[in-house]
């Protein structure tokens, strides 16, 4: 008998654990935002496009691939019309010349439009575009798993605000199907459905739909038993209260950490932070809220993707050699998860 | 066992008393039907056994309902979980997840079920819903019978002793019916779980119910007792339970083989119906030349050729999916066929709009409640006339012609199922359209609504107005003795006379016709002229 190797493609198809593709994708964030290459920019978007394009499927939102390309290309649009406006003309031959407006004196005395110039048009260019796939690379991880998943992975103390935007966004496609049926129906008794007046006309019966809609789910959640196994020494209560505090130092946290870095009240209000979520999370795993059906495991494949992860932002902070090496063994490293991971089950979309 | 202890019951002080001092003992591993006209207190009735009525609807309850010993005043519905599993009106509204698999392990995960039984138990329930196949499906993109049996498995999961379905096969079509129906009857005799049903269509269900449960609406007093008992007292029966009256058959039949007893010896002594085919003009009122449709992957009308003559009145019939919406969609206009030509009195229906269009067609779609668009019937009334360039009083003299009993202050919202339906015909009517479309006009109507609607749409096929009516009600096709056209994946299979059609068919046969095979009845007035000519 002969033992053969599978290949990925023939391995059994399974979903990758959300937090392995979150932690890859903000390293290839990481690797962005560190990088002023316009080549490496260029490298890390192509490589996150093919591993969104490879591991695509039904049941993930995939279509979510068209957006964020669409994204990149609004932000870097954004940013050569900021140029366009805002920008000084630095040198390099001038391409065109818009017209002047100066600013009066209290608006700081800036003059508007005037000369671009080609050094200052490329890299804005380049800006945008790093901008663009520091983007993209952060949020590649949501449309590489479906809603759910991440839903069974989240820690109980947030699982219940996790499951009501599940169905909050489950909703929005029956939403507009509503919406577009009232619509019609509208014009079927001969009123074109134009004026604003008339679209408001259309609120009332969308909205009585919707709520029609959430009775019936509560009601066959609640005969479900949702929300039954709630006993335990803490009550949800206290570690929701627990959570959102921690939540708030946080925020708080991070935004004086941006504006004066390192000082003592900062670090202590930031490990405050961390331990008040870090026991909130904690307190909850040990409610027992529910039970997770095929819950996923995090396996081999996933400990190969988070060493990945660790070897990019190492490789990118670190490496000094030659670039182009450096460039290599990074773009390699993007698209390992291709021969990592399996296949997402679910046919592929178009 | 469910006790019910002089139950009676409120939606709030001040309004009318629903249930009245009812009291039934309910035996386990039974299948109980619950008959009754459309607000009589059936739903309400539903919701009490596992106490989503008061905890969940409010309302005041007096008297017990006692469910293997649990008293629901004290018990909330997700206290009940293992032992009530309930299935709404709308199964696709209640799911939860997204995925088959996902929304039969969330009951369990509810309940905190150790995930190492949970495959187990989903695997054995896919096997008694014959969803095995289609686990890894998305919900939405399951037909209506699936997602029915979806709905059933979700909470089998749970290994429940009572299932309660509100009307579970009214949006099915006649095939899709019989499966579910099926299911449930295995539930019953292989696991002895007791099931509690509501449903307006009898003809389907009657034959499979160990008990009747008769709510005569208006707080009458409610009856509970053996099926053939009930349907004596019951307003509503099926078809084959009036046929039986009309004739005096005892004992009762309740289902085709008791009734078929009956016709065995008198069959060979009766004639078939003479065949009148109502001769419609020459005159074409709408056509579809060649017209395909497609939805993504799905292809809903293939090559397809349909024709509507002046004074005539089409059925398309066809299963869940099969593209008979989707026809009536291109006929109006709203669905642009990707090739072919529509054409209304030789007139593109996707480009005329406002009077043009509601003076060509009418529409009245799968929820006739989307019409409504004012506060007040008097209000309605006064915009098509104006939409339509009427007189003033016009569409209101329609209105009244068609529902009698009407108060014209009073909100379309407040109007029963079957008098909204009217009403929105009475709306649409008033600018006398050349072609009137009608999508599953049937759905959720009890018998009187529906014999109303009948005779409704004989008066508008006989005005002048030609009608095609997308539909699975084969009792209403027959009644109406329209022309039929059969649709399977968006393919005509069969057309012609209903009377042809239907008796060729095997599940789109009304009653009265398995009962009098072979001969080509349709109707139970045919069936007693029929067994009055022979003597």
């Amino acid at each position: 008998m002969q033992l053969t190797q599978l290949s990925p493609s023939q391995r059994e198809s399974r979903w990758v654990h959300p937090l392995a593709w979150w932690s890859w994708g903000l390293s290839a964030a990481v690797v962005a935002i560190l990088s002023n290459s316009f080549i490496t920019h260029v490298l890390v978007f192509t490589a996150i496009l093919t591993v969104l394009i490879t591991f695509r499927s039904t049941r993930s939102w995939s279509n979510a691939i068209g957006l964020l390309i669409r994204l990149a290309i609004f932000i870097v649009l954004f940013r050569i019309v900021i140029e366009l406006i805002f920008g000084v003309h630095f040198g390099g031959p001038v391409l065109m010349t818009l017209p002047v407006l100066d600013l009066p004196s209290w608006l700081g005395g800036i003059s508007l439009g005037g000369k671009v110039g080609s050094t200052g048009l490329i890299a804005a260019i380049a800006h945008g575009f790093k901008l663009a796939t520091v983007i993209i690379a952060a949020s590649a991880a949501a449309a590489l798993v479906p809603p759910s998943l991440l839903l069974k992975s989240l820690p109980n103390a947030v699982y219940e605000a996790g499951l009501v935007t599940v169905i909050a966004l489950g909703f929005l496609p029956a939403l507009s199907a509503d919406a577009k049926r009232l619509k019609t129906a509208a014009a079927l008794r001969g009123r074109p459905a134009r004026k604003i007046r008339h679209q408001l006309a259309l609120l009332f019966p969308l909205i009585e739909n919707s709520l029609n809609r959430a009775v019936t789910l509560a009601n066959a959640m609640e005969s479900k038993g949702f929300g039954r196994i709630k006993t335990a020494k803490f009550n949800n209560m206290t570690v929701s209260i627990i959570l959102i505090a921690g939540m708030m130092l946080m925020i708080l946290a991070t935004t004086s950490l941006l504006r004066n870095p390192l000082s003592i009240t900062n670090l202590t209000i930031l490990v405050l932070a961390i331990s008040l979520i870090a026991i909130s999370v904690a307190l909850s795993g040990k409610l027992k809220l529910r039970t997770v059906y095929r819950n996923l495991e995090f396996s081999q494949t996933e400990f190969s993707l988070l060493v990945v992860a660790m070897l990019l932002v190492m490789v990118s902070a670190l490496l000094n050699t030659n670039e182009l090496v450096k460039l290599l063994v990074i773009f390699g490293l993007l698209l390992s998860p291709i021969i990592i991971c399996p296949k997402p089950p679910g046919g592929l979309t178009k | 066992m469910i006790n019910f202890n002089s139950v009676s019951f409120a939606y709030h002080d001040q309004a009318a008393v629903i249930i009245r001092d009812f009291s039934a003992q309910l035996a386990v591993g039974e299948f109980h039907l619950v008959v009754g006209k459309t607000g009589s207190g059936k739903s309400t009735l539903l919701n009490l056994i596992n106490g989503v009525s008061p905890h969940l609807t409010g309302g005041l309850l007096a008297g017990d309902v006692e469910i293997f010993g649990f008293n629901t005043k004290q018990f909330k519905p997700r206290d009940l979980a293992e032992i009530v599993g309930v299935v709404s009106q709308n199964p696709r509204n209640s799911f939860v997840t997204s995925m088959v698999e996902d929304e039969m392990a969330y009951a369990m995960e509810c309940l905190g079920v150790d995930p190492k039984i949970m495959r187990q138990r989903i695997d054995e329930a896919a096997e008694l819903m014959g969803l095995t196949e289609i686990l890894q499906q998305a919900t939405e993109s399951l037909s209506a019978g699936q997602q029915q049996r979806v709905a059933i498995a979700s909470v089998l999961v749970n290994r429940p002793k009572v299932l309660i379905l509100d009307e579970p096969t009214s949006a099915l079509d006649p095939a899709a019916a019989e499966e579910v129906l099926a299911a449930l009857q295995r539930l019953v005799h292989d696991l002895g779980i007791t099931v509690i049903a509501a449903e307006h269509r009898l003809e389907r269900i009657l034959q499979f119910a160990d008990s009747v449960i008769y709510v005569p609406g208006n707080a009458k007093p409610i009856s509970f007792g053996d099926p053939a008992a009930m349907m004596q007292i019951s307003e509503i029966t099926p078809p084959v339970v009036q046929l039986g009256k009309r004739l005096g058959w005892n004992p009762l039949p309740l289902s085709v083989r008791e009734a078929r007893k009956f016709t065995n010896s008198i069959i060979q002594n009766l004639d078939d119906v003479t065949q009148v085919i109502n001769q419609a003009d020459e005159e074409l009122v709408a056509s579809a030349n060649a017209v395909s449709v497609r939805y993504g992957a799905m292809q809903a009308l293939k090559n397809l050729n349909f024709e509507v003559y002046k004074n005539e009145t089409v059925a398309i019939l066809g299963r869940n999916g099969a593209g008979k919406s989707t026809l009536l969609g291109v006929l109006a206009g709203l669905v642009k066929p990707l090739t072919g030509q529509v054409q209304i009195n030789s007139l593109d229906p996707a480009k005329i709009h406002g009077f043009d269009f509601i003076r060509q067609i009418g529409f009245v779609p799968q929820e006739p409640a989307d019409l409504l668009l004012h506060p007040t019937v008097q209000q309605e009334c006064l915009f098509t006339d104006r939409t339509a360039q009427l007189p003033k009083g016009t569409t209101a003299k329609m209105v009244s012609q068609f529902l009698p009993e009407l108060d014209f202050e009073v909100t379309p919202n407040d109007l029963s199922e079957g008098q909204r339906l009217l009403l929105v015909l009475a709306l649409t009517m008033a600018s006398a359209p050349k072609l009137l479309l009608l999508d599953e006009p049937t759905r959720g109507l009890d018998y009187d609504a529906k014999s109303r609607l009948l005779a409704t749409l004989r008066y508008i096929g006989s005005s002048g107005t030609s009608v095609v009516i997308a539909t699975h009600d084969v009792e209403l096709v027959a009644e109406l003795n329209a022309r039929v056209v059969m649709l399977s994946a968006g393919e005509v299979i069969a057309e012609g006379d209903a009377r042809e059609v239907l008796i060729d068919s095997v599940a789109f046969s009304p009653q009265v016709s398995r009962v009098f095979s072979p001969l080509n009845l349709l109707t139970i007035e045919e069936a007693v002229d029929a067994i009055k000519l022979a003597g």
